[in-house]
């Protein structure tokens, strides 16, 4: 990666950082919603690692890349809809926003 | 000088509201925070050269995920004050355990990217040679809806089954008790004022994307973008959409794609576009999909949240 554009090498060091802040969150904190948050900062960071990648040809940047990231956010949205239902239906059902296994007090 | 600047700073900015995103214990400043996490990074895909991303991003990224989040950490602030806090030793020893995750991901994802070529010639070449065969001028649509269409097939797939599980979770809809409680003459007049505006700028968007950033998903976004404060200004009720519409309305993308791809079959074209319609094809296909979008992501967080527990024991759903 020495001789990758300036702007490639910022974005992907902030990729990773994006990433670790992400998986640490989602083991960190015990709070479902906060799990999905975490998540979706992981996949932020996984994109923009992507999009960064891409563009190491400055003059034209790799348009297949591009479209597996809009495929991505687009998925991304669906299962993070679906985990905030799951979430939502769980507390409802048992007033609980953590799994079984975590630590909680009713 | 200035640009590069601008790009620390970016960077900088993003990892530092990742940090207050995830550090935040107040759930609903996390979600607002998060927004302001989304909306930076479509300025991150701006100075990246991914207009399409950005305003996907800016969209459905930062706001329907944003509205999502925004709606759960309300609820589930209402019900849960701050009694459901672990002791405090497991407390610090998830963050140790977590934070030793984090630093190994990124740890050997940096190691990972440091191997890479700083050059590379990757497939932008190849797409642009092989552009005008799919009848598209935006090498995004070209990629999408012929190249690689059978992802997008899929995806537009997965999009609907997120939204059936989600109407599968819960079987009434959220915003109707929002709209009778608060019947905005103001936000009505906006609402119905706007809204053929909003169709006319979403099919502005569908068919520039054939040219230039644009396209189906960023169409749909506005659509469900529409349907969402339709919905919130009570000008529609959600409910009152026969279950017949709703399913067309959420299958049009699938069922306009698969038949497309069945048609070109029979022609003699197997898992390609007649070259001479291919440009009509993927314009039907992305109209499919914009209204399947649109649907889609208004029913994602229009009903992310679940009926009431004695509404739910109480009676049978009308819809399910």
């Amino acid at each position: 990666m020495s001789s990758a554009p300036f702007v490639v090498v910022v974005y992907a060091a902030a990729s990773v950082v994006l990433v670790g802040l992400g998986v640490r969150g989602l083991v960190a904190r015990p709070n479902l919603l906060s799990k999905v948050i975490a998540l979706n900062v992981t996949g932020s960071g996984v994109f923009l690692l992507l999009v960064a990648l891409a563009r190491r040809r400055p003059d034209a940047p790799d348009p297949v890349v591009h479209a597996l990231v809009l495929t991505g956010i687009v998925v991304a949205v669906s299962m993070t809809a679906m985990a905030v239902a799951l979430v939502r239906r769980l507390h409802r059902d048992t007033g609980q926003t953590r799994l079984p296994h975590e630590e909680q007090r009713p | 000088m200035p640009a590069e600047a601008l790009d620390v700073l970016i960077a900088v900015a993003l990892c530092w509201l990742a940090w207050r995103v995830l550090a935040d214990r107040d759930l609903v400043r996390s979600a607002l925070l998060y927004v302001a996490f989304g909306l930076l990074l479509a300025l991150a895909w701006v100075r990246l050269g991914a207009p399409d991303l950005a305003l996907a991003e800016a969209a459905i990224g930062a706001g329907v995920t944003g509205v999502l989040f925004l709606d759960a950490a309300g609820a589930l602030r209402r019900r849960l004050p701050t009694a459901a806090q672990g002791p405090r030793p497991a407390r610090r020893r998830l963050a140790v355990l977590g934070s030793a995750a984090g630093a190994l991901a990124a740890a050997g994802l940096a190691v990972a990217v440091a191997a890479l070529p700083g050059e590379q010639e990757g497939l932008a070449r190849p797409v642009e040679e092989n552009l005008p065969a799919t009848g598209v001028g935006n090498p995004i649509t070209g990629v999408l809806l012929s190249f690689r269409a059978w992802d997008t097939l899929l995806e537009v797939a997965v999009l609907f089954v997120g939204a059936a599980a989600v109407l599968t979770l819960r079987a009434e809809w959220t915003v109707r008790m929002v709209a009778r409680r608060r019947p905005d003459p103001l936000l009505l007049g906006f609402a119905r004022a706007g809204a053929p505006v909003v169709v006319l700028v979403s099919g502005y968007l569908l068919w520039l994307g054939g040219s230039a950033p644009g396209g189906a998903f960023q169409a749909g976004a506005l659509l469900g973008a529409l349907a969402l404060v339709l919905a919130l200004a009570g000008a529609v009720d959600p409910a009152s959409v026969p279950g017949l519409a709703q399913r067309l309305l959420l299958t049009a993308g699938t069922l306009v794609f698969v038949a497309a791809a069945l048609a070109t079959a029979a022609a003699g074209d197997v898992l390609a576009w007649p070259h001479e319609l291919a440009y009509e094809i993927i314009l039907a296909v992305e109209t499919g999909i914009a209204v399947s979008v649109g649907a889609a992501l208004g029913a994602l967080v229009l009903v992310a949240k679940p009926p009431r527990r004695e509404e739910a024991e109480g009676q049978v759903p009308e819809e399910a």
